[in-house]
């Protein structure tokens, strides 16, 4: 099978697979291959490498990575051939030489939200956006990717494991260790990246799950039964310390180079109840992304290759 | 000899090694802000090369390093003193009146920081002031770096524009001497022509016509030399004007888009197979389930778990593998 594409050389190596730069010989188009690392298939098939294969044949976006085809060679390993995206949204924030311009970031988060309104829209909760599963392509189309932790929206009797989304991006009830959860967690690590955006940093660096809770809170107030109800049922509320929610006008100097309505927007995806937050229905349709300045174009993103691609 | 008197050290002699500017006018003072004690730049070196070391004044005993030690800049020590105290404040004070909805929001901002430098200078509940001071740093750490680096960027803009203002300059100075020269050359042409006339003036016509075309095209050149500059002088603001507008130099005027701007990229209706009307569907098992308050403060819907069965159902009705195959 594997006849048809190419492997050049190792890119990367996860806990689960190999990622290779290869080509599809048809075509001569760059592609990754994520070669699964199966064990002889020993304990079964990765969860994660299911998910991916699951989720992404689901879904067909300019804004989510392209499942291009799965193969197996010599009957060992499992590949998934993917879009080659040499490039991600933490490499940009963290190469203090490119400069950033409030247009460049309404132009990425414009197509994160379109990734993620069509995962939502298709059912599917992505549970692990962060700035380094946001790739970049050649053209700067910003693509999510890794769906090693995607899911289906459930029945009500599925209970899914709060256990999910990279630290900094958790949303506050995920924090509280609910089951029962819908896309707003997603919305929540869009919020958080834009305003890691803004600040070049990232915003809520807890340095472990109890540490998470009190930078969260200390950020953005610890939630109350009156701003959001029911909150106090959840698990893990207990012991909080009760910060006061942040004033315009402290938001308004962390902030400092955002507008206003860039503000309201980042409330409404930091909103601490998730029936309150914004969906991306509502995120998208924000006059923030109508007021000048118009968004980047794509192809005019500042860019940056990865290390030891050329 | 006489012995010196500490408290009052003679305006132009280091009091650590007696030399006076009298016999060596090369004699450089150096304070430091510690104590603000003048010694010479010699002494300083020899004193403080290998570390910290107690100030050489009798009863003064402050250790001073080297890197603190600057030139003196005011004659006047409390000057000097208040602008080194005045500086560290602002560092860490600096916010600018447009950061205050209202102007007396600043202004007591303003009086504020003339409280700490007036205590800090007059030695007045100094701890305090300095507890006051580390606090406001502490709180205000993320806004002071942001003031900063703004300002880093306001003083790198000024820089800018004086590295154009200068370079600027030196063009138009260029092209005015050039200028200066076409019409020297030209008077000096004008009086060979008038020699010309008085050593021949058989070939009157013939000199006068060659002189004529080569007047006409100095003329020309430094016409040519006078538009360059206005045209310099034009592009010159112009690029001025951008670096006040804080754009890059390069960057182009922005073309209006006549393409309106549409949230989701054109892709927001798919008309799907099926609908789901509200209040039609009900399931009293799931219903009862969902009315939890588990379920409800973490945020989950039930009508989007019927959405994406929907969906899943009738996903890949209408599709013909085949036919997608075959394109």
């Amino acid at each position: 099978m594997s006849d048809r594409y190419t492997k050049e050389r190792k890119v990367g190596e996860g806990t689960y697979a190999v990622v290779y730069l290869g080509k599809q010989i048809s075509s001569g188009k760059d592609v990754a291959i994520k070669e699964i690392k199966t064990g002889g298939f020993k304990d079964g098939l990765d969860m994660s490498a299911i998910r991916e294969v699951k989720y992404l044949q689901e879904l067909s976006h300019e804004n989510v990575i392209e499942l291009i085809d799965v193969f197996s060679d010599s009957g060992k390993n499992l590949n998934l051939v993917l879009e080659f995206l040499p490039s991600d949204l933490e490499a940009i924030i963290n190469d203090k030489s490119i400069m950033i311009v409030p247009a460049d970031i309404k132009s990425w988060m414009l197509m994160t939200l379109r990734g993620v309104h069509h995962c939502h829209r298709n059912g599917i909760l992505h549970r692990d956006l962060k700035p380094s599963n946001l790739l970049i392509s050649p053209t700067g189309q910003l693509k999510l990717a890794d769906f090693g932790l995607a899911r289906a929206l459930g029945s009500p009797n599925e209970k899914f494991t709060s256990n999910v989304v990279t630290r900094w991006y958790r949303a506050p009830e995920l924090l509280f260790g609910s089951h029962h959860y819908s896309g707003a967690i997603d919305v929540w690590a869009v919020g958080v990246i834009f305003a890691e955006l803004m600040l070049r940093t990232p915003y809520l660096p807890g340095k472990d799950d109890a540490d998470q809770v009190v930078v969260t809170f200390q950020a953005l107030g610890t939630p109350t039964e009156a701003i959001w109800p029911g909150v106090s049922h959840l698990p893990n509320y207990n012991n909080l310390v009760m910060y006061p929610p942040p004033s315009r006008q402290e938001l308004r100097n962390r902030f400092a180079a955002a507008t206003e309505s860039a503000l309201d927007l980042l409330c409404g995806m930091l909103t601490l109840d998730p029936n309150k937050r914004w969906d991306t229905d509502k995120c998208l349709t924000h006059k923030y992304f109508v007021e000048q300045p118009r968004p980047t174009e794509p192809l005019k993103l500042p860019k940056k290759e990865k290390k030891g691609d050329k | 000899m006489v012995e010196l008197d500490w408290n009052n050290v003679p305006k132009d002699m280091c009091p650590v090694c007696k030399t006076d500017k009298y016999l060596s006018p090369e004699i450089q003072f150096k304070i430091n802000p510690e104590c603000y004690h003048k010694i010479c730049d010699a002494c300083v070196d020899r004193i403080f090369s290998l570390g910290p070391s107690p100030c050489p004044y009798p009863n003064c005993g402050k250790i001073l390093r080297k890197n603190k030690f600057k030139t003196q800049v005011f004659d006047d020590l409390e000057v000097e003193k208040e602008c080194d105290i005045r500086r560290r404040v602002l560092n860490i004070y600096n916010k600018k009146e447009a950061d205050f909805p209202l102007t007396d929001d600043y202004n007591s901002y303003q009086e504020e920081i003339e409280d700490i430098v007036y205590k800090l200078l007059h030695k007045i509940d100094v701890e305090k002031t300095e507890e006051q001071l580390k606090e406001y740093s502490i709180a205000n750490k993320q806004s002071i770096r942001m003031n900063n680096a703004r300002s880093d960027q306001e003083y790198e803009k000024f820089i800018r524009l004086q590295k154009l203002e200068k370079q600027y300059k030196s063009q138009r100075n260029r092209l005015n001497r050039q200028i200066i020269h076409e019409q020297a050359n030209l008077k000096n042409l004008e009086k060979m022509k008038t020699i010309d006339e008085l050593q021949q003036p058989s070939e009157e016509k013939n000199s006068e016509a060659v002189i004529k075309s080569v007047k006409e095209s100095m003329k020309n050149r430094s016409n040519k030399y006078k538009k360059q500059l206005v045209e310099l002088e034009n592009k010159y603001l112009k690029q001025r004007e951008i670096i006040i507008k804080n754009q890059q130099i390069n960057s182009k005027k922005k073309k209006e888009v006549k393409i309106p701007f549409t949230p989701f990229n054109g892709d927001r209706m798919i008309p799907m197979p099926y609908r789901l009307e509200p209040n039609r569907y009900k399931d009293p098992y799931m219903e009862k389930m969902v009315d939890d308050v588990q379920f409800m403060a973490g945020g989950y819907k039930l009508d989007l778990y019927y959405e994406r069965s929907l969906n899943e159902a009738f996903t890949g009705l209408n599709c013909y593998i085949e036919e997608e195959k075959a394109n």
